[in-house]
């Protein structure tokens, strides 16, 4: 009877099995390290719109509102944006799993990473004055865009 | 010698020459073939086609072995995937207990924690093996990874994609999982 490794070898010839090449698995883990660094990116530019949106929000006017001051922050929050940015932190963590060691950290330390790299990308660009930009391309590719960030508006329905 | 070169010469060997592969496949099939028992009690026809299956895809991905882990965590990585992919095909398989494996698991557990060795004096072991497959998978693969292969805590995170901390956690748990199982079948171990 033929051992199991004779069986393997025999299997291996008769059905033409060759190992995978190597360059298939190096863009394997490229294209995940590609995707988080994508997520990463697009997380930070989803906080230098926020960030954006909440230093422009009329907060000189806001004291000649109804609103209080916890209220006028609930109006002018841009929800569209932080679901976003959550959206691609979770997909950034998502991918940093899946890198060959990123088994190796507990799930709150990638999250923060992810996290903390978005912020800090965001705030980069924010300082560097590129928030308003950054939306007005956003406007030419997202429809109903002012539709789904109807916060100032919103502000100014409550007076 | 064969015998003499490691695992990652032998990994170089292999994809060089596919003939090369049976070194891999005898130093290994045994570890693997008992450890898929211990964790998925399947029958010995069932376990010879899974190794066949598990080696097949191990010569498939060998250029995937990264050299920073041992090689043995890796292939055991993938019997434990395959493992569960043929249970997830195949939930209605029947389990079978088997007296011999039982009683290993007892002198191997015996020897580690006191309360298994106060377990043993109260059983010749077909409970042990019983109550093991009555814990949930995680609990269950990392006390056998632990007590029966031996591994450590590094290995068991490799093999099971998890953080040490985790790990570390998932043992204790299922320690008590372990324990508490055993009180509510009556073995009535004191500590």
């Amino acid at each position: 009877m033929a051992s199991l490794s004779e069986k393997i070898i025999q299997e291996i010839k008769e059905k033409k099995v060759s190992p995978k090449p190597k360059i298939f698995f190096i863009l394997k883990n490229y294209s995940v390290w590609a995707l988080f660094v994508f997520s990463v990116i697009a997380g930070g530019i989803a906080f230098l719109i926020i960030l954006f949106n909440l230093t422009n929000s009329d907060w000189d006017v806001y004291k000649y509102l109804e609103s209080g001051h916890f209220q006028y922050i609930f109006l002018i929050m841009p929800y569209f944006w932080l679901v976003i940015l959550g959206l691609f932190l979770f997909i950034a963590y998502c991918n940093y799993r899946y890198t060959k060691k990123g088994y190796q950290y507990k799930v709150y330390k990638v999250f923060l990473l992810s996290m903390g790299l978005s912020l800090m990308l965001g705030t980069g660009l924010f300082v560097f004055g590129l928030g308003e930009e950054a939306e007005q391309e956003v406007i030419k590719f997202v429809p109903h865009y002012q539709t789904l960030t109807g916060h100032r508006m919103r502000a100014w329905h409550h007076p | 010698m064969i015998e003499e070169k490691t695992d990652k010469e032998l990994v170089k060997l292999a994809l060089e020459n596919s003939d090369n592969f049976r070194y891999l496949v005898e130093r290994y099939e045994e570890k693997i073939g008992r450890y898929i028992r211990r964790i998925s009690m399947v029958s010995n026809e069932d376990v010879e086609d899974l190794l066949q299956e598990i080696f097949i895809s191990i010569y498939r991905n060998l250029n995937d072995f990264d050299s920073d882990l041992k090689f043995s965590s890796w292939i055991y990585r993938i019997a434990r995937n395959k493992v569960i992919s043929r249970w997830r095909k195949d939930k209605n398989t029947p389990k079978v207990l088997r007296s011999e494996e039982s009683l290993e698991i007892f002198n191997i557990i015996e020897d580690k924690d006191d309360f298994f060795a106060k377990l043993v004096q109260h059983d010749d072991g077909k409970e042990v093996y019983k109550i093991l497959n009555m814990l949930k998978l995680e609990y269950k693969e990392v006390l056998v990874l632990k007590f029966l292969e031996d591994k450590s805590y590094l290995e068991i995170a490799d093999i099971l994609k998890k953080p040490m901390g985790t790990i570390a956690t998932l043992i204790n748990r299922a320690k008590k999982q372990f324990k508490s199982k055993v009180l509510q079948d009556n073995l009535n171990i004191k500590d």
